[in-house]
C-alpha cells in the first residue's frame, strides 16, 4: 500500500518543481502550482511503483496526495 | 563513406505569440515557459505551400555552403505527412521542379511524422549507397498549420512550422553511427488526424515519450559500446520542454547535455533535430552527438551521429 511519503518521494523523482513537504494530505495539487504536466509525471513514477496503470478517465480525480492514497488503496 | 556534409533551415517570417495563445486557454506564462517551452510558433503564409517552404530551405544551404551545387544533387527525399495539396502527387516532385534539380534526380516522400529526420537520413544513405549516388538532400517540411486547429488547447500551443535541408554525401562533417527503430500502431490513435484536424492525446504521447525514448537511446548507446557520459549532446526531438526533460531526467549524470532549444521554433516535427543539428552541432570539438525522434505512429528512431 502506498503511503504519503511515497507519494512525496515520487514528486521529487518526478521532477516536480514546487514545495513538496509544504504540500498537505488533503490540499489540491493545483493550490501548489502543480500543473497537468505535473501529475502526468508524477503518475508515470506511482504507475513504475505500483505496476498499475492508471486509465486516463481517472486522471482528473487524482488531485491531492489523500485522493491518490485512496485510490491506489482499492 | 556517406553521411551529413551541411545542414540548413528555412523558417517562416510570420509567427504566433505563444504566451497570448496560452493566455486565451487560461495557462500562465510559468507553465508555458517550463512545460511548453514555445514561446514564438513560425507560420507558413497563406500562400505558402509545403514545397514553398522546402525549396526556401534547399535555397538556404546552397547560400551556406558554396561547394552545394543543385545540379549536382542525384536524390532528393522529402519528410512530410502534409504535402502539397492532398499528397498526389508526391511533394519531391513538386519541390524538384520548383528548384530545376537535374531530371535525372531521384525524388521521393517519407512519411513519417517527428521520427522521419532519423529514419530519412538512414534511407537516403541506404539508396545512395545501393544506387552508387554521390550527392543526396533529406528535407524535413511538414507544416501542422494545416492540420492544427487554433481552439485546440492540446495542440495549438505546440507546433510550429519550419523546413530543413540535409546535405548528405562523402566526406562528411557527422558519420551515421549505430541506429535502432521501433514502431508500435497500438498507439496510433493517440496522436492522428480525424476528419482534417489533427487530434492528439496528451498524457499518453507524453508517456511513450518518457517511457520509450530513454531505453532506446540506451540500446543504441549499447550497441555503439559508450556510455551516457560519452555523449557529448543529445538531440531529440523537441516535443514540448516538458517531454525533453522528462527523458533528460533519465541520464541524471549527462541531463545537461539533452539541448532544449524550442522558444523560437516550437515543435517543428521532423524538423526539430536538424534544427538542433544545424545551430549546435557544427564548429565545435564534439565528437557523438546522439538523436532521437519519436512521435506520430506510434514511430520513434534513436542514432548516434559520430566524427
Amino acid at each position: 500500500m502506498l503511503t504519503e511519503e511515497q507519494v512525496k518521494a515520487a514528486m521529487r523523482a518526478a521532477g516536480i518543481s514546487v514545495d513538496i513537504d509544504a504540500i498537505g494530505l488533503n490540499d489540491k495539487f493545483r493550490d501548489h502550482g502543480l500543473d497537468s504536466l505535473d501529475v502526468f509525471n508524477l503518475l508515470i513514477e506511482l504507475q513504475a511503483e505500483t505496476g498499475r496503470e492508471v486509465p486516463d478517465k481517472d486522471v482528473p480525480l487524482l488531485d491531492s496526495t489523500a485522493a491518490i492514497l485512496n485510490y491506489f488503496k482499492s | 563513406m556517406i553521411g551529413i556534409k551541411a545542414i540548413a533551415s528555412y523558417l517562416p517570417s510570420a509567427s504566433i505569440d505563444n504566451l497570448q495563445q496560452g493566455a486565451k486557454f487560461g495557462e500562465d506564462e510559468a507553465f508555458m515557459r517550463s512545460k511548453i517551452g514555445a514561446l514564438q510558433l513560425p507560420r507558413k503564409g497563406e500562400a505558402e505551400d509545403t514545397s514553398d517552404l522546402a525549396a526556401a530551405a534547399v535555397n538556404a544551404l546552397m547560400l551556406k555552403q558554396p561547394a552545394f551545387d543543385l545540379a549536382s544533387v542525384d536524390a532528393l527525399v522529402v519528410v512530410t505527412q502534409n504535402g502539397d495539396g492532398s499528397g498526389l502527387p508526391h511533394t519531391s516532385a513538386i519541390v524538384q521542379e520548383k528548384l530545376g534539380l537535374p531530371k535525372t534526380v531521384a525524388a521521393f516522400d517519407i512519411s513519417l511524422g517527428c521520427s522521419g529526420y532519423v529514419y530519412g537520413l538512414y534511407v537516403l544513405k541506404g539508396f545512395m549507397q545501393a544506387s552508387g549516388l554521390a550527392n543526396g538532400v533529406l528535407i524535413t517540411a511538414d507544416p501542422y498549420s494545416k492540420i492544427v486547429d487554433p481552439e485546440d488547447r492540446v495542440t495549438s500551443l505546440l507546433f510550429g512550422d519550419a523546413a530543413t535541408a540535409t546535405w548528405l554525401g562523402t566526406d562528411p562533417y557527422w558519420a551515421l553511427g549505430d541506429v535502432a527503430f521501433g514502431t508500435d500502431g497500438s498507439g496510433a490513435e493517440h496522436l492522428r488526424v480525424e476528419g482534417q484536424t489533427l487530434q492528439m492525446n496528451g498524457r499518453q504521447v507524453f508517456n511513450f515519450a518518457a517511457l520509450q525514448v530513454a531505453p532506446h537511446l540506451n540500446k543504441v548507446l549499447e550497441r555503439a559500446g559508450l556510455t551516457a557520459d560519452q555523449v557529448d549532446a543529445f538531440c531529440v526531438h523537441q516535443g514540448s520542454a516538458a517531454i525533453v526533460e522528462a527523458i533528460a531526467r533519465r541520464f541524471p549524470t549527462v541531463s545537461s547535455r539533452f539541448i532544449l532549444d524550442i522558444e523560437k521554433t516550437g515543435n517543428t516535427v521532423s524538423s526539430s533535430i536538424p534544427l538542433l543539428l544545424e545551430k549546435h552541432a557544427f564548429g565545435n570539438e564534439w565528437k557523438n552527438v546522439a538523436i532521437s525522434g519519436f512521435g506520430v505512429g506510434l514511430s520513434w528512431a534513436s542514432a548516434l551521429l559520430k566524427r
